[in-house]
């Protein structure tokens, strides 16, 4: 081995990582990563662990229940698995591979955060690879079908993962850091007319899901789970998030979100589901939700989880 | 997974280091490339796994007889008979029942005779042309006692499978690589970094440009020719030719950096076509290894032979080129690419006899073919035939051919360029991106490449620099998801 030849590709080496991780400090000014979100891994990671009363299981709203979980704790333990873009049968299969063979006899409740998007029908559940597998559930995949888009996000994840800090990864592919340039470079004016445009595109997606958030696979998947629960003498809860007030037209709430609310009414009616419809009735303001129109900012879900705790979910500070 | 997929920066690092970490002897070396040569495949195809399989044993098996002194020349020619019809067959079995089986159903439907043919809908192993031709020119090769026969299995295996090249290739021949399976490779820090260096070139030209190009220009002028006026078809056309290039000569450049930094040398596949003053050089200088291929293993035993086809240099071009347009796919379009590549190799031969006869009455023809003008007009023709034959290559069916060449020459209103997806910060990405190509051929021409040399000379810091910011540039526009490459659907 050449030793000039070994010292010039060191150099060549540690100065492409140089540079790497002065263009990746400087975009991280430009672009701050935001902190990292729990994942079905953390909440996994917890059940494992620890010895829950409540367990929340839902879409990305979940992680919204985190200062309701911090509030009733010492007393109760409560352990959050937020399936990121998920719905039931995507909860399902978190349930069934994840988190049963993790079950304690401790468990007394489980909730399911849910909004009228778990029973949109979802073919291919493309969240789960990135979001809940396991090694072994990606290599039996690849070796089932090959490699292909599907099961690839698992290993984008990973990579996710392994560079962390790193804001040109995490942000490869959306476009997000040449987006904020162009926003910052954007007059005000342009940027709240673009606001309101997705707004109105928004409103119409959630009228439009009114042909396709009734599928009987969702709803099936969620039954199993009740039942499933339900015969270890677990209550099952489902409550409902806050939606945003100006995204939400009487259209959508004569259709999309009426049907769902009955769905839910027949839930608590036919198996004896509680349920806690937050949809309409939570204080919440337009204000309090981030620039995508669905979650909650930070103090507005602390908001929301200080008059949740005191209102609806009151009943979670008591214990089952 | 293809060399751009996240898959690829867990696997190959791995087989990298473990490789290198081996015991020195060809057979661990081997032994291991091989195992995760079929795991590269399999990520691909798992159940098509098989057909490598058995192709590598039965070209392994025969290659021992075709070598045998034991056995009679009878014999021998009946081992090259077998494999050849067992590789061609594979081929056509796979990749051309569907195409014969419809196309004589068509001409059958059209003279009123028979009922409709079976069509079997195969899918075709990933690389099967690319190491068809591989395993095709061995036994030819160990049968004209070119190269002895490979004994090791696992050599040979190794040989067949080796993950760079299987998928889109170079086409590998025996006396290039054989050679240096059979011996233990050497770590060399030099050749490691020189093969880095070519896979970041690749990864580049295919990251960048290829597939940008592909996603903000080609894909949607194609697919929605109507929408686009006549420039706008001239534009994606252009970003056509531009995207295969780098998409093929980028996978070519991975493959060739990927082999180096394991050891082992694969051949040049492209040297700059996009300078070729005629058709004759742009077949030299690109996909190489398949036009050398067909070249030495057709062309030149048909018009040496006994047959037909004996002396006529001129038909050998336009039958090597219908065989080279169909080895791309079962299309008709490719078939039609084909003949007006053999025609135009053709027309070059004769021009080319044409012109030497005048230079022997005048050799003032001699010094005009050696000028800038000759050169610019040479270079125009040859470039403009090579872009507009790209029509046919790149249309599903002749039909579309037509109407996209109609929207080329027909004074058409419409898009210059495609609204959506329009990924940000595109006339940047364009900009960097046609900057990138002209300085890429400009330091290949000859005032160019004393340039070139001293910037390869900038002290290391600098290149890592370069390197670094190569990187991110990449990073920040590149798409994600698992691109595939062109010629892997060959």
């Amino acid at each position: 081995m050449a030793k000039g030849g070994l010292q010039s590709a060191l150099w060549v080496v540690g100065f492409a990582v140089a540079t790497l991780v002065v263009i990746d400090v400087g975009l991280q000014r430009l672009t701050p990563l935001p902190p990292p979100l729990l994942e079905v891994t953390d909440g996994v990671g917890a059940l494992r662990d620890g010895d829950p009363d409540v367990l929340a299981i839902g879409s990305s709203h979940t992680r919204s229940f985190a200062p309701l979980r911090d509030a009733i704790q010492p007393g109760q333990q409560m352990v959050l698995v937020p399936v990121e873009a998920g719905s039931f049968a995507s909860y399902e299969w978190v349930f069934a591979h994840r988190l049963r063979p993790l079950l304690k006899p401790r468990l007394r409740r489980v909730v399911f955060v849910t909004t009228f998007y778990d029973l949109c029908h979802k073919a291919d559940h493309a969240n789960l690879p990135g979001r809940a597998w396991t090694l072994g559930d990606f290599l039996v995949d690849v070796s089932a079908r090959g490699l292909d888009d599907f099961n690839r996000n698992y290993l984008l994840r990973r990579m996710n993962r392994l560079f962390r800090p790193s804001v040109l990864v995490q942000t490869h592919g959306t476009d997000r850091i040449l987006g904020d340039v162009k926003d910052r470079l954007r007059p005000a004016a342009v940027h709240e007319e673009k606001r309101l445009a997705a707004l109105a595109r928004w409103r119409e997606v959630i009228e439009g899901e009114y042909t396709r958030c009734d599928d009987s696979d969702e709803k099936a998947a969620l039954y199993r789970m009740i039942d499933d629960f339900q015969a270890r003498h677990i209550e099952v809860v489902m409550a409902s998030f806050p939606l945003m007030p100006s995204s939400l037209s009487d259209k959508a709430k004569a259709t999309t979100l009426k049907r769902y609310a009955d769905f839910l009414a027949s839930l608590g009616r036919d198996r004896g589901v509680r349920i806690v419809d937050m949809t309409l009735t939570a204080p919440v303001a337009d204000a309090d939700f981030m620039d995508d129109f669905d979650h909650l900012t930070l103090p507005g879900n602390q908001r929301f989880s200080a008059w949740a705790l005191e209102h609806d979910l009151s009943f979670l500070k008591a214990g089952p | 997974m293809s060399f751009t997929d996240v898959a690829f920066a867990f696997f190959f690092p791995a087989v990298l280091v473990i490789h290198w970490l081996l015991p020195r002897r060809a057979w661990a070396q081997n032994g291991w490339l091989l195992l995760a040569s079929w795991v590269f495949y399999a990520s691909w195809s798992p159940r098509l796994l098989w057909v490598l399989l058995l192709s590598t044993a039965v070209d392994w098996g025969l290659g021992l007889i075709l070598d045998g002194e034991r056995f009679r020349p009878a014999q021998r020619r009946a081992a090259l008979g077998l494999s050849i019809a067992f590789n061609v067959g594979l081929l056509c079995w796979f990749k051309y029942e569907g195409f014969f089986a419809s196309s004589l159903d068509a001409l059958l439907g059209r003279m009123g005779l028979g009922a409709p043919l079976p069509v079997l809908a195969l899918v075709a192993p990933i690389g099967l042309s690319f190491y068809t031709f591989q395993k095709l020119s061995y036994v030819i090769d160990v049968y004209d006692t070119k190269i002895p026969a490979c004994r090791s299995p696992l050599t040979f295996a190794a040989f067949v499978a080796f993950f760079p090249q299987i998928v889109a290739g170079p086409i590998v021949r025996g006396p290039e690589l054989l050679p240096q399976w059979a011996t233990a490779r050497r770590f060399d820090i030099d050749q490691l970094a020189r093969g880095a260096s070519i896979f970041l070139l690749g990864f580049f030209k295919k990251a960048f440009v290829a597939d940008i190009l592909r996603d903000a220009l080609v894909d949607p002028v194609f697919d929605h020719p109507a929408a686009f006026s006549t420039a706008g078809h001239w534009v994606g056309l252009v970003g056509y030719a531009v995207h295969l290039y780098c998409d093929f000569s980028g996978y070519s450049e991975m493959a060739i950096g990927a082999g180096r930094m394991l050891g082992l040398e694969l051949p040049v596949n492209f040297n700059y076509p996009f300078l070729s003053k005629s058709v004759a050089e742009l077949w030299r200088r690109w996909h190489i290894t398949l036009n050398t291929w067909l070249f030495e293993y057709l062309y030149g035993p048909m018009t040496t032979g006994r047959g037909f086809m004996r002396g006529r240099l001129g038909l050998g071009f336009i039958v090597v080129f219908l065989v080279s347009g169909l080895w791309h796919g079962p299309r008709w379009t490719y078939v039609v690419w084909g003949l007006l590549h053999g025609l135009a190799l053709w027309a070059h031969f004769r021009w080319d006899a044409f012109y030497r006869g005048l230079c022997r009455k005048d050799r003032r023809w001699v010094a005009r073919r050696k000028t800038v003008g000759y050169a610019l007009v040479a270079w125009a023709g040859t470039q403009a035939w090579f872009v507009l034959t790209l029509v046919p290559f790149r249309a599903l069916t002749l039909g579309d051919a037509g109407r996209f060449l109609r929207g080329l020459v027909v004074p058409t209103s419409g898009l210059l360029l495609p609204l959506a997806p329009a990924p940000v910060g595109r006339t940047f990405i364009f900009a960097v991106a046609a900057l990138f190509l002209l300085v890429y051929h400009l330091l290949e021409l000859p005032r160019g490449q004393a340039i070139r040399a001293r910037l390869l000379a900038l002290p290391a810091p600098v290149r890592g620099v370069v390197y670094g910011l190569v990187i991110a540039l990449v990073y920040l526009f590149m798409p994600t998801g698992g691109s595939t490459f062109v010629y892997a659907q060959f």
